[in-house]
């Protein structure tokens, strides 16, 4: 997985991947992004071919994984998005027939507001235009795109991004006249009172939740951590809300049951054991309710303090 | 639900975030389930301990009742009642027709398997129906069923001993023709419109079982005698085909007095056989309205009917979704969806290797366009496509319009198209104007 802070832009092409079946691979996908429309050269597609192969595959990426990738590339997507990076009018014509209101939907989907969300869509044309001059030359945010998903999903997903980032740099810069006004600037720090917590149990809740597949995991932080309703998890994995009700509550039974089993072996009588989860049980219930006293205002980012 | 133990969260919200952040092509990719098991297994292990990736995640999901629509020009947002409440509904309506018909047919259905048990156990022909008639003209027979309208019918018939006389005279007359031979169709055609029933019946021996059915559905509407002659014909249905002949004459005898000025009775015979004969597109509504007795207009009727209604075809299915209620969209890889109520979208075929980029709906017509000016069209909902050649189209079709009688094409080469709606027929279409 790479990092993604900068397009990667690699002169050959990708390492044990070579051959005359990736020539003749490059070529089929060249015929089908209908590259050509948008006035973008062969070799240039070639180039962005191998640019993603780069990105995406490990050196030692077999013949199989590579076509795998290449295959699931949006080829026709990629050649618009680039094409219109390069700043080809028809290309611009064709992303804006298509997306333009796609995208002000997603905006205002995102911000839950008219007016934020048109916002946000018209700074993202701005960055997709490319305002912004790097060595003398304008930069389109659309080279980021590398074609794994669809154009329309990665718009939304920098839409997401961009937002997240207006609502901090928003949040920061909140005066203290607004502080006043919302009856904040004296509220006392919510802090977390320090629970005396046995590290044999540490360890054993360590223990269990790594044991678990990423996937639980996932479910568990965004149904437990984040707050987000079954529905919306269901959403991001592409399942039924109904799925994701059962397993939370298999998940949650499991790790019970893995916890006890640890701390049994980590020397605790099961009478012991099951004492100091109850005990943890009783913190988290005195929690959830001094919580709900003073959560009359949800923050959309609870979790993340950074 | 369980919730897990706070420590769970404390030690969940505080694990370091698992390698470098994904980037939005990867994020995307998670989304839309394009992503390799390796791949997806390591965009979930850093999701698991990232709120920050989590949070895009869920915000840039797609919420399906935000799908983009394409209704129809000029048409309200559809907002009819939930599915749930339809399907309910259309079972409760389901449930009361079908109550509804068993009131009302159990009754006569009890009466005449009693009339044609008797009928049988009396071995023979005429002896059935005689007893049969006097069952009809004697209400108060122990074997009869006690049924208010059965009753009336008997009632009704009870005055009628005459006429069941007649009838065995007709049926005699009619045996001495069959075996003259005197069924020529001419004759047929030119006695119908005098009593289209009995020549109906004469027609087709082997639609017996509608012709009984027939027989009830003209009685039905034509009083005491069409009533008359209608149970009789039921209790012939047991019976063999001489007997069913005979009994077929019944409406021709209920009509007999009445014809120079056309009685109800035969009148909506005599507007069937027309129907048949003349009008057979008008099947279906004449269908409707008298359920199961599609053979009441005839065995020509009836096997023009049968054979327009026979296949069920995708066409006639697509042409009764209501329009109205369909919404259309354009996935962003080029393929057509519709959907009945905005929350499950379901592909619609209408051209291989097409990625298409505009749709607009017009009532039950639809145009899609796409990639290198392909145009389709369909008349039916979406239930066909036929592709519509628009000359002089450079590039794509990436809008599409409808004002008034005029479609509107926009490409991707800057070209405005107007089309008029008259041209979706069998030539392809030609822009009448260009700019």
């Amino acid at each position: 997985m790479s990092t993604g802070a900068k397009p990667v832009r690699p002169s050959t092409p990708p390492a044990g991947v070579a051959g005359h079946w990736l020539e003749r691979l490059f070529g089929e996908l060249w015929l089908e992004s209908h590259a050509a429309d948008y006035g973008l050269p062969q070799l240039e597609f070639l180039r962005i071919l191998a640019e993603v192969g780069a990105k995406y595959l490990p050196a030692e990426a077999a013949p199989g994984d590579a076509t795998a990738l290449y295959r699931s590339l949006r080829v026709e997507e990629l050649a618009l998005a680039r094409a219109c990076a390069a700043g080809h009018e028809r290309a611009w014509e064709v992303f804006l027939g298509r997306f333009r209101e796609k995208l002000f939907d997603a905006g205002r989907a995102i911000a839950r507001d008219e007016a934020t969300g048109r916002e946000l869509a018209d700074s993202l044309y701005a960055d997709l235009y490319g305002t912004e001059l790097r060595d003398g030359e304008r930069r389109s945010k659309l080279l980021f795109y590398m074609g794994r998903g669809s154009l329309e999903g990665w718009l939304r997903t920098v839409l997401a991004q961009e937002y997240i980032n207006r609502y901090r740099s928003h949040k920061k810069l909140v005066s203290l006249e607004e502080e006043g006004e919302e009856g904040v600037q004296f509220a006392a720090t919510a802090r977390e009172e320090p629970i005396a917590v046995d590290p044999r149990l540490e360890a054993a809740v360590d223990a269990a939740l790594a044991a678990l597949p990423a996937e639980d995991r996932y479910v568990l932080a965004s149904y437990f951590l984040d707050q987000r309703t079954l529905a919306e998890v269901a959403r991001t994995l592409g399942v039924h809300e109904s799925t994701i009700s059962r397993k939370l509550g298999k998940l949650t039974a499991q790790l019970r049951k893995h916890v006890l089993d640890a701390l049994v072996k980590r020397g605790m009588s099961r009478r012991q054991a099951e004492e100091a989860l109850a005990a943890d049980v009783r913190d988290l219930q005195v929690n959830i309710r001094a919580r709900l006293a003073q959560d009359s205002a949800a923050a959309p980012f609870s979790e993340k303090e950074r | 639900m369980v919730d897990v133990s706070k420590l769970a969260r404390a030690r969940m919200a505080q694990a370091p975030v698992a390698g470098p952040h994904p980037d939005a092509d990867l994020l995307t990719a998670f989304r839309e389930r394009s992503l390799a098991a390796g791949e997806r297994e390591q965009v979930l292990a850093h999701l698991a301990t990232c709120a920050d990736c989590r949070e895009i995640v869920a915000l840039a999901s797609p919420d399906q009742t935000e799908e983009v629509e394409a209704l129809a020009p000029g048409t309200a947002k559809p907002r009819g009642l939930p599915w749930p409440v339809l399907r309910w509904g259309a079972v409760a309506t389901a449930v009361a027709v079908v109550a509804v018909a068993v009131i009302i047919e159990a009754p006569k259905r009890t009466a005449e398997n009693a009339a044609a048990r008797q009928a049988a156990a009396a071995g023979n022909e005429d002896k059935a129906f005689a007893s049969a008639g006097k069952k009809v003209a004697q209400p108060s027979s122990a074997t009869e069923q006690p049924a208010s309208s059965d009753s009336r019918a008997r009632a009704d018939a009870a005055p009628k001993q005459a006429e069941v006389a007649k009838l065995e005279a007709s049926r005699k007359e009619e045996q001495e023709k069959k075996q003259n031979g005197a069924r020529d169709e001419d004759r047929a055609l030119a006695s119908a419109a005098a009593a289209p029933p009995s020549v109906q019946f004469r027609q087709d021996r082997a639609a017996e079982a509608d012709r009984s059915t027939a027989g009830k559905a003209t009685a039905g509407g034509a009083g005491a005698n069409a009533q008359f002659a209608g149970r009789t014909t039921g209790l012939a249905k047991a019976k063999d085909d001489k007997n069913s002949v005979v009994l077929a004459e019944a409406p021709r005898e209920a009509q007999a007095p009445a014809k120079p000025a056309p009685t109800p009775a035969p009148e909506v015979s005599a507007e069937g056989y027309t129907m048949a004969r003349s009008a057979p597109a008008a099947a279906p509504a004449r269908a409707k309205t008298s359920s199961g007795s599609l053979s009441a207009y005839g065995p020509g009727y009836a096997g023009e009917a049968a054979a327009s209604s026979a296949p069920v075809t995708m066409d006639a299915m697509h042409a009764q979704l209501k329009p109205a209620t369909l919404r259309w969209t354009v996935t962003s890889d080029g393929r057509v969806q519709r959907s009945p109520d905005g929350r499950v979208w379901t592909d619609v075929p209408v051209a291989k290797h097409v990625k298409f980029r505009a749709l607009v709906a017009n009532g039950n017509e639809v145009w899609a366009g796409g990639a290198r000016g392909a145009l389709y069209y369909s008349a039916n909902a979406g239930g066909s496509w036929r592709p519509q050649p628009v000359a002089e189209v450079n590039g794509d079709i990436i809008r599409l319009n409808v004002s008034g009688q005029m479609l509107i094409i926009s490409t991707s080469s800057g070209q405005t198209i107007e089309i008029s709606h008259e041209v979706f027929g069998d030539q392809p279409a030609k822009p009448p104007s260009s700019r």
